[in-house]
């Protein structure tokens, strides 16, 4: 599904060029849930910017199914952006203007397949995500959790062949933050959706099939979770606090 | 059903304060460009302003500082409008949006806002001027010469200034859409603009360079002319580059570090940092409101600094009409004027007629070649009226015994030079029609505003001995006198004047400085006399223009009519200079209110936050009134000292002093100050009060 092979990225100030990603290399199969952790600074959100061409890299490749990213045009992203990608941002990225059924149907919109069933997708899914009620409000109007239901929604019209998830819980409260790792579960169940998410939250990467830990740009640690979700945070937790040791 | 169109045109509606304030910006600042342009380029201001002109160059200069100024501020509403819409953009482009598609909505809605803004800005701005000119002509001063006339140059400008502001608008929004990186994009609305730090010498150092750039700038043109005998050009004007420096400079300074080195530091920080961390737009914006300011003030100086002149030269002339004329003209005689005084129940006293003579005088002639000139002396350089002394004693009383060969020349009452110079360095006279020549020394001057440069008085056997053999029109005679009631003597004054006119021929209808002498000479020398082409300007017809009131060559002086008709004989100047200044502090008041507008939605989330830390009502209000005062009172100090320190400096620098007239003239223009700065200090009090509503302050 998706290749990351030796991905490099550096940031340019003024005086100094500082290197975030240090030839990063790691695959996410069909299907899958991937979280991806490590302290401030890591790289996390370069790595998925990278992937969701948001931003440029300098070096590496990443395949998304059959396509390699860097080769495509400003065209053929737009393209890879709309129709195999679906995106969830930390501060949720709806727009005010917009009721919460129109944000989840924008992907359709923006590519043009405004059929019948436009409405009927965005309806099973906010059904799924039990959104269904708030169809008609605006984003001012609904809680924290209920705009990241939404954005997870907007993300999965298109049926993506990946969605890619930046701290989607980083503003919500605990039980906002169990309806959206819920919602992505739902997601990766119910609709066979492969879910690429950048946390920080050991609890919320414990519901994932694998985590990806990195540190200072490169991968620290891979753990494939094996046993129950409590057993697995621990692990996750026992990295962590392997690597902080490691760090002092 | 719902398509990116109509999507696009929802969030349109949703956001609709984002383009009326682009809107806005756009159609004020076509209006108020379309407007000034329409009196610039007015025939009515044309006929009056002289090409080449200081005060045509003096409005032109303003006219390019509002430019810039309204482009400026439109310009920043742009870039504040496309970082408004760069969230929304980047959520389009993070879903797949592609850049045509977007490039295509955006473009679209841009060329139906500006178009119909800038249209609509260009199409009132001529209303506007004819309105607010109207306004002048019955509030302030109406001649027939204010009759408006448009120019229709004036949509030319209108429509190169519009043309301008929608490519510049299609340039930003190309470079908007073009942009690759889409977190830069949706981050873009959150993104400050700090200014970095600056050291604390850059205030002072500031000051400084205003200080060079406003004498650079000012005596940089006079030493190339008098020390180089060098005309330079336009570019010249580079040297005032400093001064705009030094503004910027201080304006870093203020907002970075402020004045009072660190103390209060604690107690203004968040003042301070949300007005650092603007730094930029907030420096850019101050900076085109001191200029307008200082181009708003510089144009409302004119009235008081013209009018207290006109008024103090009508108290300080010597008598209450003088009139003169050649004698070969049939001009009214003693008794006829006696006789309209009586019918007009005026009472004269000290009647007092003189004859003198025009002679020609020697000197150093200016040649101009291309941008250099030289001197050449020239025996006969110039014509000059000379009073026998015993004519002059009959006329004014005063006597100094001029022995053979000594000239007395005459100097503004007090004691500054006329307008076109002394006659100091006069050494030979010559009769140009009999070739009588007398070598002179220039040994003392007489104080007779009245008089101006163009006389000099002589010992009787000499002006006897050069005057024998001079026909009529080189013999002139003055008419003196006073009446009892000079105030009610403006019906007379205003008859005799139009009696003497009637009677004068059209071949005396010429130019202060023309004279038959000089004449001769030039065209023997070129075969032209340049002063030939403004006799159109003095026609009979024309009597009660500027140009003729104030440059006719026989044109009497009446006391009464000096004073009364002082704004009307300026009416178009003065307009045109009020309404240059009017336009540029409306657009002052616009730029400040609108900075203070998005200091407020750009920091709401501050002051929320604020107040969840136990900020009261107090702590907020001195907060918002801190930036907002800022915004508007130092832009305003700037540019009134700046301004005030100039016209100090031009009129201080005309004669190497101060006149008495001056001073006064100086006294008026700070009573100017005082009304524009409570009037600011009212807008201001107004946007505190909106930018409070607002926060919910």
């Amino acid at each position: 599904m998706l290749t990351v092979t030796g991905l490099h990225k550096s940031y340019q100030t003024a005086k100094n060029t500082y290197e975030v990603l240090k030839g990063v290399s790691f695959t996410v199969e069909d299907g899958e849930f991937v979280a991806v952790m490590g302290p401030s600074g890591s790289g996390k959100t370069t790595l998925l910017n990278c992937i969701s061409c948001y931003i440029p890299f300098e070096g590496g490749q990443i395949t998304l199914g059959e396509q390699t990213l860097a080769r495509l045009d400003e065209a053929e992203l737009a393209l890879v952006r709309n129709q195999k990608l679906g995106f969830v941002f930390q501060d949720f990225m709806l727009l005010d203007g917009l009721t919460v059924q129109e944000n989840i149907m924008l992907p359709r919109i923006i590519s043009g397949r405004t059929g019948s069933d436009m409405q009927e997708s965005a309806e099973r899914l906010m059904q799924l995500f039990g959104i269904a009620h708030i169809a008609a409000k605006y984003p001012a109007e609904i809680s924290g959790g209920e705009k990241q239901r939404t954005a997870v929604a907007r993300a999965l019209i298109n049926n993506p062949y990946l969605i890619l998830a930046d701290e989607p819980t980083g503003n919500l409260d605990s039980k906002s933050s169990r309806a959206v790792i819920e919602a992505f579960r739902e997601a990766q169940k119910g609709l066979g959706a492969t879910i690429f998410m950048v946390t920080h939250d050991s609890f919320s990467a414990s519901f994932c099939d694998r985590v990806i830990i990195l540190r200072d740009g490169t991968v620290y640690r891979t753990l494939q979770k094996t046993g129950s979700r409590t057993a697995f945070q621990d692990a996750l937790l026992d990295v962590i606090r392997e690597m902080n040791g490691a760090e002092e | 059903m719902l398509t990116f169109q109509k999507v696009y045109r929802i969030l349109r509606q949703k956001n609709r304060g984002q383009y009326a304030l682009l809107v806005f910006c756009d159609f004020i600042s076509v209006l108020l460009m379309t407007s000034y342009a329409a009196i610039l380029r007015s025939p009515t201001v044309l006929n009056v302003l002289p090409e080449g002109g200081d005060s045509r160059k003096q409005i032109y200069m303003i006219f390019v500082l509002a430019l810039v100024g309204c482009a400026a501020f439109t310009l920043y509403a742009a870039s504040l409008f496309f970082r408004f819409k760069s969230r929304e953009m980047g959520t389009f482009m993070a879903l797949g949006a592609p850049k045509p598609m977007l490039r295509r909505v955006l473009y679209r809605e841009l060329a139906v806002i500006s178009v119909l803004s800038c249209g609509a800005g260009a199409l009132l701005g001529v209303p506007l001027a004819m309105g607010i000119w109207q306004l002048f002509r019955i509030l302030l001063v109406d001649t027939q010469e204010m009759e408006f006339h448009i120019g229709a140059s004036c949509f030319l400008i209108a429509a190169a200034f519009s043309a301008f502001l929608i490519l510049a608008l299609f340039l930003m929004a190309a470079r908007f859409v073009r942009r690759t990186n889409i977190i830069d994009i949706i981050s873009e609305q959150r993104k400050c603009e700090p200014v970095q730090d600056i050291p604390r010498w850059f205030g002072w150092v500031g000051v400084l360079l205003c200080v060079i750039g406003g004498l650079a700038g000012y005596f940089t043109p006079n030493f190339f002319i008098l020390v180089l005998h060098y005309y330079p050009g336009a570019w010249v004007n580079i040297t005032y580059l400093p001064l705009f420096i030094g503004i910027y400079m201080m304006l870093l300074h203020t907002v970075v570090n402020g004045w009072r080195g660190g103390k209060g530091y604690y107690k203004n920080i968040i003042t301070h940092s949300m007005m650092k961390f603007q730094g930029r737009q907030t420096v850019s914006n101050m900076l085109v409101m001191t200029l307008l300011l200082a181009g708003s003030y510089y144009g409302s100086f004119y009235t008081p600094i013209s009018s207290v002149g006109s008024l103090m030269n009508a108290d300080s002339l010597y008598f209450d009409g003088l009139m003169h004329y050649r004698m070969d003209q049939d001009a009214p005689t003693r008794e006829e004027i006696f006789q309209m005084a009586g019918e007009e129940g005026v009472e004269i006293i000290n009647y007092q007629e003189a004859e003198c003579a025009l002679l020609a005088v020697d000197g150093d002639e200016y040649i101009e070649t291309g941008n250099t000139w030289h001197t050449e002396y020239r025996e006969i350089l110039d014509g000059y009226l000379f009073f026998p002394e015993s004519a002059f004693e009959r006329l004014t009383g005063q006597r100094v015994g001029l022995t053979s060969g000594e000239i007395y020349t005459f100097m503004a009452s007090d004691g500054g030079e006329p307008q076109f110079g002394s006659g100091y360095g006069a050494t030979l006279l010559t009769n140009t029609i009999t070739g009588e020549q007398l070598p002179v020394e220039v040994t003392g001057d007489f104080r007779f505003t009245e008089f101006g440069s163009r006389a000099f008085v002589m010992n009787d056997e000499d002006y006897a001995r050069m005057a024998k053999g001079l026909p009529d029109d080189y013999r002139e005679t003055y008419v003196g006198f006073d009446v009892v009631d000079v105030e009610a003597s403006y019906p007379f004054c205003k008859r005799l004047l139009n009696e003497f006119l009637d009677r004068m021929g059209p071949e005396t209808f010429r130019d202060f400085s023309w004279n038959q002498i000089s004449r001769e000479r030039k065209i023997a020398e070129t075969g032209s006399y340049h002063l030939d082409e403004f006799n159109e300007t003095y026609t009979s017809e024309k009597r009660d223009s500027t140009w003729f009131r104030m440059y006719a060559k026989y044109m009497p002086k009446f006391r009464a009519m000096e004073r009364a008709d002082a704004l009307q004989t300026m009416a178009v100047f003065i307009t045109v200079f009020l309404y240059i200044s009017v336009v540029c502090y409306i657009a002052v008041v616009l730029i400040g209110y609108t900075r203070c507008r998005s200091v407020a939605l750009n920091n709401r989330q501050v002051y929320e936050d604020l107040r969840r830390l136990g900020a009261d009502r107090n702590y907020l209000f001195r907060s918002v009134r801190g930036q907002v005062s800022k915004v508007y009172f130092i832009p305003a100090a700037i540019g009134t000292v700046v301004m005030y320190a100039f016209m100090c400096l031009i009129l201080f620098a005309n004669d190497g002093r101060l006149s008495g007239q001056e001073l006064v003239g100086l006294l008026a223009c700070g009573g100017v100050l005082a009304a524009l700065s409570l009037i600011l200090w009212l807008c201001y009090r107004r946007t505190l009060r909106s930018v409070c509503e607002t926060l919910s302050i």
